[in-house]
């Protein structure tokens, strides 16, 4: 496979993954979820997806927008003149705790609808651990590619 | 086929020194081994002391397990054992070496008296013959003469030639054997048709079978220097840079008379230069002798090459070569290289272009990292092919060592070959890339403009580092490579543009 093809392979990847996270969302867990929030309230399970979603799409937004910006840096932008300004995990570190902090902000700010404590977890978990932390592991570009925590664990060649 | 190369004096071991990056870059032909050795009386004279160190570095380091059907350390290099053949002895005078006072009674010695003045007489020859041939012709023949007009090339180096000699005839190979030495200076005029001549008789029989193939690089004149105040050199015998024209016509003229009359080399090659650089360092010998590399050692290591490559029946008995233009040397004026293991015809710019990237990218990725690393003072993350290649590894020490000098070394070799001489250009690779050698710092950022001569045949820093993070996929040739040159290949191969 060449690097363009590998490219386009990632990016694909990193999209999929995290459509699938929204997926689960939309599909199911936020029906599950939902049923807890609505309880003593006046508004119908239904309803409170109609209002989920707008966070939804923002959260997704976001999700797929920091992995695919930390990809565009390690493939195209960063550009390697010396051995030692080399690795970016500042940068990486940095992208992460936006896409934490940005996926809390949206889920607290967009709608006004019934939230509970897991609602917050469980994006967390789906859109940052998941979206950014393992779309990072797994799709990095090669100059990059142990930067992310655990990644030589991972896709180390033996 | 196996290769010699015997470089004789000062000049035979500059050329040495250029001929060994040409086989690490892998211009040889094939895979056969170089056997090398150099004739010296001026043991610790500076360009030898430069070559020997390339040449051992290169010895341990080609060791390395780099895999199959790479150009990189293809061509194994022996060494003779000793590397350097001595024909004088220490603190001996000319005088000694030819026992003037046993003869100085009788007419012989009488006539010695008028061939050689006093100072030549009298003077050491632990710094070599100081750019007079006289004085080395008459040692040498002193050395070799075995009496009753016999002459031979006795000693342990010259058992050592003749038994490699005959074990590659023995075994249907043919050994091509290349002199190289300066015509106009004292050792290499003295010793080049002497050896040569010495060498045909010995494999007399060889030669006349086209067993054994001798070849000649005569380096012409290059270079001038002031000479230096009378009462520095009071009472020296030394080379004088005027003497070198009337030498080198002398000597042109017996290489023209002697190869008619009396054959003694199958081909030869000359070449010099007509713009004489000057050299700012004057010296009679020993380490203080020790001049910068020129385009013309470069010239003269890529004959030996074109000798070696060439088909039994496209040798020439003399080759000429030129540059296209006349104030700048460029890439397209050096011949192709064949590559009898690919079948190929090879670009010089390629395939030199090609190492000097690797050699550059190890001195700008590698090295600043490597020793960091090993020790566990750099986080491995940033460093992927690290991770990947070496970290697992216990390195040796000597091997990386040994190669970090080698590509030191080479850049210094390649700033001073590529030096403008005078008002001609070498536009061979970008001076700006070089600030400084020894330790080498390289300007990174060029890189992508190293080669001269055409967008083509360059390759981004960034791009290198990339491609040695990508790894590579084990093939065929790649699967027995291990360690440290393991990771060699893959630099080498990532810096392919």
């Amino acid at each position: 496979m060449n690097r363009s093809m590998k490219t386009a392979v990632q990016v694909f990847g990193i999209i999929v993954i995290i459509l699938l996270c929204a997926a689960i969302m939309n599909f199911g867990l936020a029906k599950v979820l939902g049923q807890g929030y609505i309880v003593g309230k006046n508004i119908s399970i239904k309803q409170w997806i109609n209002g989920y979603h707008a966070i939804l799409y923002a959260v997704t937004g976001v999700a797929l927008l920091l992995p695919l910006l930390w990809y565009i840096m390690a493939r195209f932008i960063f550009k390697i003149t010396s051995s030692k300004d080399v690795g970016k995990r500042t940068v990486w570190s940095v992208l992460w705790i936006i896409d934490i902090v940005a996926i809390i902000l949206f889920t607290w700010g967009i709608g006004h609808i019934e939230k509970g404590i897991s609602l917050y977890i469980v994006h967390v978990i789906l859109f940052s651990f998941i979206g950014y932390y393992l779309t990072t592991l797994l799709f990095t570009p090669a100059p990059y590619k142990y930067t992310p925590l655990g990644a030589d664990k991972l896709r180390r060649k033996k | 086929m196996s290769y010699y190369f015997i470089a004789i004096g000062g000049s035979g071991a500059k050329v040495l020194e250029s001929l060994t990056h040409l086989s690490a870059a892998g211009a040889f032909p094939d895979e056969e081994s170089l056997y090398v050795m150099n004739i010296d009386p001026d043991v610790g004279n500076g360009n030898l002391a430069r070559s020997t160190k390339s040449l051992q570095c290169y010895e341990v380091f080609q060791n390395l397990k780099i895999g199959h059907r790479s150009p990189l350390f293809r061509t194994k290099v022996v060494l003779s054992k000793p590397f350097t053949w001595n024909p004088t002895e220490h603190n001996k005078c000319l005088d000694d070496v030819m026992s003037y006072q046993a003869y100085k009674e009788e007419p012989i010695g009488h006539l010695y008296e008028v061939l050689y003045t006093k100072k030549e007489r009298y003077t050491l020859l632990n710094e070599g013959f100081r750019g007079h041939p006289s004085i080395g012709a008459a040692v040498i023949a002193k050395k070799i003469d075995m009496g009753h007009g016999n002459y031979t090339l006795d000693g342990e180096v010259w058992s050592w030639l003749r038994a490699r000699v005959n074990e590659d005839v023995k075994t249907g190979s043919i050994a091509k054997i290349f002199l190289v030495g300066s015509i106009f200076g004292g050792t290499g005029a003295a010793g080049l048709p002497t050896i040569a001549k010495l060498l045909r008789d010995t494999f007399d029989s060889f030669c006349a079978s086209q067993k054994v193939i001798i070849g000649g690089g005569m380096v012409l004149p290059y270079f001038s220097f002031t000479a230096p105040a009378k009462e520095e050199v009071k009472g020296q015998v030394y080379a004088a840079a005027e003497n070198f024209l009337t030498n080198t016509k002398a000597a042109l003229r017996y290489y023209s008379e002697k190869n008619k009359a009396d054959k003694i080399f199958d081909a030869m090659y000359f070449i010099g230069d007509s713009s004489l650089g000057q050299i700012n360092k004057f010296s009679v010998g020993s380490s203080s002798q020790e001049n910068d590399a020129h385009i013309v050692d470069f010239y003269v290591a890529l004959s030996a090459i074109d000798f070696y490559q060439s088909q039994l029946n496209d040798i020439k008995i003399c080759s000429y070569i030129s540059h296209s233009k006349q104030d700048s040397f460029e890439w397209n004026d050096f011949p192709d290289l064949n590559d009898v293991l690919n079948s190929t015809s090879v670009n010089m710019k390629e395939r030199m272009g090609h190492y000097i990237r690797f050699i550059m990218a190890y001195l700008l990725l590698v090295k600043p990292v490597l020793s960091d690393l090993a020790q566990g003072e750099l986080e491995g993350y940033k460093y992927p092919w690290f991770m990947d290649y070496l970290s697992d590894l216990n390195i040796s020490v000597q091997e990386v060592q040994q190669f970090e000098q080698y590509a030191e070394d080479f850049v210094r070799w390649l700033a001073q070959v590529t030096n403008n001489i005078g008002n001609r250009q070498v536009s061979l690779i970008n001076h700006e890339i070089i600030r400084s050698v020894c330790p080498a710092d390289l300007n990174g950022s060029l890189l992508d403009q190293l080669v001269t001569g055409g967008e083509e045949g360059n390759v981004s820093l960034h791009e290198i580092w990339f491609r040695l993070c990508e790894g590579a996929k084990v093939n065929a040739d790649t699967r027995d490579a291990q360690g440290f040159g393991r990771f060699l290949r893959l630099l080498y191969d990532s810096c392919n543009a």
